[in-house]
């Protein structure tokens, strides 16, 4: 098959997940011998990039999406207005000039935030070429959030119905059918490369502790939405109240201001010499250190669509305290005891860690099942890309049967072009363009959380948040 | 419940009273009669043509269920959820288009698949806005009430069709012949409004004598100096008698009751004010054909339109000019009661061709949206 994949960022641009999952897939379905084509975004300043070169034919064919340096959403710092939830008419008709050219027989979408992401799904699906949506975010709260100056929710949905998707858990499609549903959709858990992440440890240094500290770490992102915070308050715990020997080895890249948070935190919960900073990690380097941990706590939030890190951790040999609704929780096996309830409680997660080092029985018949359950259902090769190529082999031996389109692809793009400038021209004869002011409401909130950033030292707001945390849950109890 | 396939939306109220609402009420009729499950849309009133965007999606709309008679509001929802919900239909009728920019909204918020159909009733406080934001694409079709609307809508560099529709085939009436009688009743019926020259009819009926009477049957406008304005002249005279309004069924059978409708619309007000268009179509001309009585007119394009298909042309006179109206009505007079029946016998027949609401919706929808869109009626 040939398989056009498109997607906002593509390694070696990278932010996280996606962009890697997306280069997982393209690199996969290439080793299985599909024709595979990228076509993703020009890169804009200092986002991060992988030293590894994808290995796949890519054509940066539209605008750059976002400026990485103001912020890390796609919605929050765009560098074009429609990119978030509109329609960016350029980037339509690069996308649909590289069907005609390229003759795709599926298109094998990924992110399109940022690129127009209405007019992108309206152009591919105009195409007649069956479009495929891998969900590895929430997409339609990134479309909800960004519908400003303009309501194009409506033309979301009604692309989405003629589009399928695979998502990477249940949970990851149920909240990506908040705005319209996909034709026909199934979930195919994120794909990790097995045999790159395999267990190397040896077999003795599951039998924890054997000299020295019991090394926990916490991987990925460093951001607060990861819940690394909570480890290191956690950290605290382990070793102030509960006297065990922990340490924690952080790995990845972190922002200044955030690190500047951590290091205090830990310097307030009496931890700060028990962490180990190794900063950002090729992937070879990392699997290395990995092979060296004896327990992982990822305390990834609701939102987080998958997060391979807790899935690779396990692959590594061993068990992950991972927040109990991320969608990489739905791979665990059932009656797996580290799922965290409360994942920004420092006290459940310090009794979750504490109960995984004393109670090693339980420990240990767990990491023997762990790394063969998690490959069962996220080999890349020889479990999810298959699942992947059997729908949508599917999909393109039913579209060839199904009727022409009523209206022609020029006609459909030409048509989705025409509505968004009506929206663009009155704007500008308004005077009424750029993104709407934010609300007093917002602004006021904003401000006060500037003001309170300064003033009160980061280690007392995380204790603030992390009790205001605790009366909420106990509440809605 | 069945899902609707095809919306209407007016950008005007549907709760008062006037030809345009009027039109917008007979179209999702005539939908429901083609066998359309059709959801009525209306702006709840109060909402500003030109506002910023964030405020035009607060905009109320009512859905509203108008088969039982009166239109009643079932659901209210903001601008921002109708657009969300609108890619559900397939066909979307705007009514009012050039009342609110709001329309640009929903035209942006159409999905390719969606044909839309534009039909401006009168209404245009954006039209200059509008012609300078609307881009015209396959999606989007214009269809104006009448051919010298949709010239106007041509003349600002936009394509668009017309199709007409007035009457249902049911409500039209053979005319019967009448006893002789020297007696002349007149009528003339319309919202009181300046650019519907009433006076003009007061005028030419007042230099007549008593055997010829005029009745002003229409709602208030709210325009307070011109109702005094009429008031005044009808008391002046002693064969004029204004009516006020008179709900659908009084206004009817007291139009059957007379024997000439008198349409007075002109381009130039009471005041001198000029006004660009006077009228998009003269539905009360059809009216009167349907219901047995003769209709003079005055030579404004919409109804010299309306009268030269119906046949009806020598029954024009020119616009404010109430000596020839005088002429006509004098004329009427002199006409046997056969010969009247005739004229309006033969103007009903044509009537059928292009003017029935019973197969309008079907007229509009199946249009070849394709082809180029000359001016052409698509009966």
């Amino acid at each position: 098959m040939k398989l056009l994949f498109v997607t906002n960022l593509f390694p070696p641009h990278v932010v996280g997940g996606y962009e890697m999952g997306c280069l997982m897939h393209a690199q996969a379905a290439q080793r299985a011998g599909h024709d595979v084509m990228v076509a993703t975004s020009l890169s804009f300043g200092g986002l991060q990039k992988q030293s590894s070169a994808p290995g796949v034919a890519v054509r940066q064919i539209f605008e750059p999406v976002f400026d990485y340096e103001f912020g890390d959403r796609i919605y929050q710092r765009p560098l074009n207005y429609a990119g978030p939830g509109g329609v960016h008419p350029g980037n339509c008709l690069a996308l649909s000039e590289m069907i005609r050219a390229w003759q795709p027989d599926a298109i094998w979408m990924h992110n399109p935030l940022g690129l127009g992401p209405v007019g992108i799904l309206e152009t591919a699906v105009a195409s007649g070429v069956p479009t495929v949506m891998h969900l590895m975010d929430f997409l339609d709260e990134g479309i909800r959030l960004s519908q400003h100056g303009f309501e194009l929710s409506g033309r979301w949905a009604a692309a989405k119905s003629r589009v399928h998707a695979i998502a990477c858990s249940q949970g990851t499609l149920e909240d990506n059918s908040r705005i319209g549903r996909y034709a026909s959709a199934i979930v195919v858990p994120g794909g990790i490369e097995v045999d790159a992440v395999a267990c190397r440890r040896a077999g003795d240094q599951m039998n924890f502790p054997v000299n020295g500290p019991v090394r926990m770490v916490s991987f990925g992102q460093l951001k607060s939405h990861k819940g690394v915070q909570h480890v290191v308050a956690a950290l605290g715990v382990l070793r102030t109240w509960m006297k065990l020997d922990v340490e924690l080895h952080l790995i990845g890249s972190c922002e200044a201001a955030f690190e500047t948070n951590l290091r205090a935190i830990a310097t307030a919960a009496r931890c700060d010499e028990a962490i180990h900073w190794h900063g950002r990690k090729n992937r070879s380097d990392l699997h290395e250190l990995l092979a060296t941990m004896h327990l992982a706590v990822l305390p990834l939030n609701d939102k987080e669509a998958f997060g391979y890190v807790a899935p690779e951790a396990a692959l590594h040999g061993m068990c992950v305290a991972i927040g109990r609704n991320a969608g990489c929780s739905e791979v665990f096996p059932d009656g797996y005891p580290y799922l965290l309830s409360a994942r920004d409680d420092p006290n459940m997660i310090a009794a979750t860690v504490r109960r995984m080092i004393v109670d090693g029985e339980e420990r240990r018949c767990w990491e023997r099942q762990l790394a063969s359950h998690i490959a069962d259902r996220c080999d890349l090769d020889r479990v999810v890309l298959p699942r992947c190529l059997a729908y949508i082999e599917g999909l393109v031996a039913a579209s060839s049967r199904s009727e022409a389109s009523v209206i022609s692809a020029e006609e459909s793009l030409e048509r989705s072009l025409a509505a968004w400038q009506m929206n663009r021209n009155l704007a500008r004869l308004l005077g009424d363009e750029g993104p709407a002011p934010e609300d007093k409401q917002r602004r006021l909130s904003r401000r006060l959380n500037r003001v309170l950033r300064r003033v009160v030292p980061p280690a007392f707001q995380y204790q603030l948040k992390t009790l205001a945390n605790m009366l909420r849950r106990r509440r809605a109890a | 419940m069945t899902q609707a396939t095809a919306a209407i939306i007016s950008q005007l109220p549907l709760d008062v009273v006037g030809g345009g609402e009027r039109f917008t009420l007979h179209t999702h009729r005539s939908a429901v009669v083609c066998g359309e499950v059709v959801d009525l849309w209306c702006a709840a009133g109060g909402n500003l043509p030109l506002e910023p965007h964030q405020r035009r999606m607060t905009y109320p709309y009512h859905k509203v269920s108008s088969l039982g008679g009166k239109p009643v509001p079932t659901e209210t929802v903001t601008l921002r959820d109708l657009l969300r919900r609108q890619a559900d239909y397939a066909t979307v009728v705007i009514h009012q288009h050039l009342v609110n920019a709001s329309t640009l909204d929903i035209l942006s918020a159409a999905p390719p698949t969606q044909k839309i159909v534009l039909t401006s009733l009168g209404a245009e406080p954006i039209g200059e806005l509008f012609a300078k934001a609307y881009e015209q694409h396959s999606g989007v079709e214009i269809v104006e009430i009448s051919r010298y609307a949709a010239e106007r809508v041509a003349t600002r560099g936009m394509r668009a069709s017309y199709l007409s529709a007035g009457v249902w085939r049911a409500d039209i009436a053979p005319p019967t012949p009448r006893p002789a009688s020297p007696e002349l009743r007149a009528i003339t019926i319309g919202r009181l409004l300046p650019h519907k020259a009433f006076e003009v009819a007061i005028d030419a009926v007042a230099g007549l004598d008593s055997s010829v009477s005029l009745t002003i049957v229409g709602p208030s406008s709210g325009d307070a100096e011109y109702e005094r304005y009429l008031a005044a002249m009808a008391g002046r005279s002693r064969n004029c008698h204004v009516a006020g309004y008179l709900d659908d069924a009084s206004r009817i059978a007291a139009l059957a009751r007379t024997d000439v409708l008198l349409a007075n619309s002109a381009h130039l007000t009471y005041t001198g004010k000029r006004l660009d268009q006077p009228e998009l179509l003269g539905l009360v001309i059809v009216e009167a054909i349907a219901h047995g009585v003769l209709p003079i007119a005055s030579d404004i394009p919409s109804f010299r339109e309306i009268c030269e298909h119906l046949g009806l042309e020598q029954w024009l006179y020119p616009e404010r000019n109430s000596e020839a109206l005088r002429d006509l009505l004098l004329a009427v007079q002199a006409l046997s009661s056969s010969q009247r029946c005739r004229i309006v016998r033969d103007a009903a027949e044509r009537l059928a061709h292009g003017y029935l609401w019973d197969d309008y919706w079907l007229r509009l929808t199946t249009r070849n949206s394709a082809s180029p869109l000359a001016l052409s009626r698509a009966a």
